[in-house]
């Protein structure tokens, strides 16, 4: 698939005026109050900052698994109401189904209805992740980063128009992990979903993201957005990458 | 390793030699531990605190006759010795206070005392309390068209297993050429089979009282014929043979005292069913009809015996015995000899 | 062709069974039994209370011969069979409605809150009453005890399926009934079949309860009839089935448990 198709079948993400409210034994707890973003179709964008400062719950909002107290989220031009395989979602958890094996896993990424073709379109993901081999191996036999890589390509099987990604690496060891950021923009760089990140990890979203989106909480709002300018593939030690990364330190720590 | 393998095995016959230890405990004879049986203090029978239990069910008259008048305190109270009385719901509890030592006397169904003599319970028959056989019925269901005992075949029967209902059915069946085989015999508790007669799954029971009151007047049930033409059916005193064996005196003193209510209620009738009516359980005209059809007699009469060895030979043919036993291995007159009533 | 099937099997056993574990298992019930045989030879133990195990073989080989042991065996089998077969549906079907709707939850709460304390046996003269003293009362006490297991497991099991599936079902628009069989029956699954587990063990159980009452055939009648008649052996042959075949049952029930889940890691 060419990456202009891509670009076509993802979608944009907008984000207005959401707040939402937690009721917690009748005090009210308010996590994000007038959140304002737009994200372009094709884009990947990270979202960072404190603990607390509600870029997990933001996420929820836009899957549809919660919906915001008052506000909207739009995915292309439709108003969120509930949570869809357009917006696809992966976890720190990889969250498979421990009594299927990875191909049947993903292949319940797919809808119900048998279509054609669709044990080829579960290889090709399989493929895409680096499981090839793996079809027949039950999740308690894959290590952790084996098992998140086929969470996403359950996510991605049924080529969602934009993919969530909550703090997807955030159980891993340092060496999986830089690996698995390998794998994703590998992945974005083929697919060109839109992907939306929430982590903690500075280094990956400078890593990974054309915007990075800094929270803050009290009040849960945006506080700053940093765009990344540099060129794919970045590296890590290099000046320009440390620049925007101590833009985003201070834009998490300094900024309240 | 090796120790650890050590260790599985001292572990393993910790636990065994527990696990027997136990079983030793269990096993042998509960007189060991503390029981309300009789208890001694010293060697001196006179200071010696004896309490005697004694096993009686619902519908006995003897021994409630002798606690109404006061004759355990006239024989006994001088000597420190105490005599209570406790109530059980059928034989089977009898035997079973009996083996966890808790009981001293009792008056019981000879087919039960039998039974637990021959397999082995410390237990001997010391003398009769009466024997009956008008009040042994079999009683059919209102619509079972059961008119003789021929006509039980193929209905649906009850009687306790293992009771002298139970060997009459079986005696009444052989008259007619039939064995259990060509009736549906159910074995069920006295509580239980009236309500399944109510709800049509029993055609027929045979029971005693106070059963046949019941059946006749809640149930709607009528006598088809009773035990007179077949057995006559004995109840008799059991003691525990360790009670004896301690205090043989005591046991023949107390054969007297039986001897004395036993007579008692043979001569005053009414009285006595006043007395065993007190208690509420068995409603009067049931023990006025137990009373008529029972003979009091605290010695064994020569038909008595007889009928206490066709009992051991049908329980020996139902294999229910391993050992076929003689008088002699149920019956110890020598108590009753002493106390000069036989 | 491959080895033989029997080779095969053969090789599993070996393989799971070593020495040394083998005899650490097998050596102390013999052990046991030989104390127990002469405690009694000695005269430690009374014969009324527990009878040496030579006599109560004597008495197993006795009820053998006249058939008499099989035809209770078999007879309290089927019983249990139906039993359990027919707790496991109710339990099943009324552990997945209840989990699944918490209204009727709620509505049942009170009324199966109170009922599952009573006993099987504390059942036995109630069912009695209400279905006589035919088959259908046995079987019915035993579904009770069995159902209960059944139920309660699967109700736990259901309601404590980890909210991150069914999230994740969500997310692909997975309908309600999808939901259900794909993901909350199979992520239930361990817990489900404990339940059946222990519901087959207590229906078994139940046969002592069941037969005590009313009853002319089975193992629970063969021990209730030797209380009725002092016969202490007998009791131990039918206490000892009881407790050898439900042993035996478990062992098998369980290896059937693991081969099903053998997905199923408590790493997790």
């Amino acid at each position: 698939m060419g990456k202009e198709e891509n670009s076509i079948r993802s979608k944009s993400v907008e984000i207005k005026h959401v707040y939402k409210t937690y009721d917690l034994k009748g005090q009210k707890l308010n996590v994000l109050e007038d959140v304002n973003l737009s994200i372009k179709a094709g884009e990947f964008v990270s979202i960072v900052g404190q603990s607390g400062c509600g870029k997990s719950t933001l996420l929820r909002q836009i899957s549809g698994l919660e919906l915001p107290t008052s506000g909207e989220v739009c995915l292309g031009d439709k108003k969120i109401t509930k949570p869809s395989l357009e917006c696809g979602m992966i976890f720190q958890e990889a969250r498979l189904f421990p009594w299927l094996n990875v191909e049947k896993n993903v292949r319940f990424g797919l809808p119900k209805k048998k279509q054609n073709g669709e044990k080829d379109l579960v290889a090709e993901n399989i493929g895409l992740v680096g499981l090839k081999g793996f079809e027949k191996a039950l999740p308690m036999q894959l290590s952790g980063g084996m098992q998140q890589r086929c969470s996403i390509a359950r996510a991605l099987v049924n080529n969602p128009s934009v993919l969530l990604l909550d703090e997807p690496f955030g159980a891993l060891d340092a060496f999986t992990k830089i690996n698995m950021q390998k794998e994703i923009m590998r992945i974005w760089e083929v697919e060109h979903t839109t992907m939306i990140l929430v982590t903690h990890d500075i280094d990956e979203a400078v890593y990974l993201s054309d915007r990075i989106i800094v929270m803050g909480k009290n009040p849960g709002t945006i506080r700053k957005i940093i765009n990344v300018d540099l060129p794919r593939e970045r590296d890590r030690t290099s000046a320009e990458f440390i620049k925007v990364r101590k833009e985003v330190f201070d834009g998490i720590f300094y900024l309240d | 390793m090796r120790s650890k393998m050590l260790k599985k095995a001292v572990l393993s016959l910790l636990l065994v030699g527990m696990l027997g230890t136990t079983m030793l405990g269990c096993g042998s004879d509960a007189q060991k531990t503390d029981s309300s049986g009789a208890k001694k203090n010293t060697s001196e029978s006179e200071k010696e605190e004896i309490n005697i239990v004694i096993g009686d069910q619902a519908k006995y008259f003897t021994f409630k006759v002798a606690q109404e008048q006061g004759l355990f305190e006239k024989e006994f109270a001088d000597d420190n010795i105490t005599v209570t009385v406790e109530n059980f719901v059928d034989g089977t509890s009898e035997l079973e206070a009996f083996s966890a030592g808790a009981l001293d006397f009792a008056i019981i169904g000879d087919q039960p005392a039998v039974s637990a003599i021959s397999n082995g319970s410390p237990l001997t028959i010391v003398g009769a309390y009466c024997s009956n056989s008008k009040g042994y019925v079999l009683c059919a269901a209102d619509g079972s068209g059961i008119e003789s005992v021929a006509d039980l075949k193929g209905k649906k029967v009850a009687a306790t297993s293992g009771t002298a209902l139970h060997q009459l059915l079986l005696l009444m069946l052989e008259n007619e050429g039939m064995t259990i085989n060509d009736i549906e015999y159910y074995s069920m508790n006295s509580t239980e089979y009236l309500p399944a007669v109510a709800s049509g799954d029993i055609d027929a029971v045979v029971v005693t009282e106070p059963e046949r009151t019941n059946a006749i007047n809640e149930y709607n049930m009528y006598q088809v014929c009773d035990a007179s033409e077949y057995k006559t059916i004995i109840n008799v005193i059991l003691a525990g043979n360790e009670f004896l064996e301690e205090h043989p005196d005591v046991a023949v003193r107390m054969m007297k005292v039986f001897e004395e209510a036993n007579t008692w209620v043979k001569e005053n009738k009414e009285e006595a069913i006043d007395i065993v009516a007190e208690s509420g359980e068995v409603p009067r005209e049931t023990l006025e009809s137990i009373y008529d059809t029972t003979e009091f007699s605290t010695v064994f009469s020569d038909e008595q015996v007889d009928s206490l060895m066709k009992t051991v030979d049908f329980l020996y043919n139902q294999e229910v015995l391993l050992t076929k036993p003689e008088l002699e291995d149920l019956f110890d007159d020598t108590y009753l000899k002493e106390a000069g009533i036989m | 062709m491959n080895e033989s099937k029997i080779d095969h099997f053969y090789r599993k056993i070996i393989s799971r069974f070593n020495l040394k574990s083998m005899l650490l298992v097998v050596v102390p019930p013999i052990l046991l039994i030989m104390f127990w045989q002469y405690a009694a030879d000695v005269g430690w133990l009374s014969p009324h209370i527990l009878p040496a195990p030579s006599k109560i073989w004597d008495a197993f080989v006795s009820f053998w011969t006249d058939h008499t042991y099989q035809d209770y065996f078999l007879i309290s089998a089927q019983r249990v069979l139906k039993g359990f077969a027919i707790g496991v549906v109710i339990g099943l079907f009324l552990g997945i409605v209840m989990a699944i709707f918490s209204a009727v939850n709620s509505a049942l709460s009170v009324i199966t809150g109170i009922l599952r304390p009573i006993p099987m046996v504390g059942w036995l003269p109630i069912v009695l009453i209400w279905m006589g003293i035919g088959e259908n009362s046995k079987v019915a006490v035993i579904t009770i005890g069995c159902f209960w297991s059944v139920f309660i497991n699967t109700m736990d099991g259901i309601k404590g399926v980890n909210n991150q599936y069914l999230e994740v079902a969500k997310i692909l628009e997975k309908g309600q009934i999808t939901t259900l069989t794909k993901v909350i029956l199979p992520a239930s699954l361990p817990s489900i079949l404990t339940g059946i587990r222990l519901g087959f063990a207590n229906a078994w159980r139940g046969v002592v309860s069941a037969e005590m009452l009313g009853a002319a055939s089975g193992i629970g009648y063969m021990i209730a009839y030797a209380r009725n008649i002092s016969r202490m052996d007998i009791m131990m042959i039918g206490l000892l089935t009881i407790g050898i075949v439900g042993c035996l049952l478990d062992i098998v029930v369980i290896a059937i448990q693991d081969r099903i889940l053998k997905w199923y890691s408590n790493k997790r």
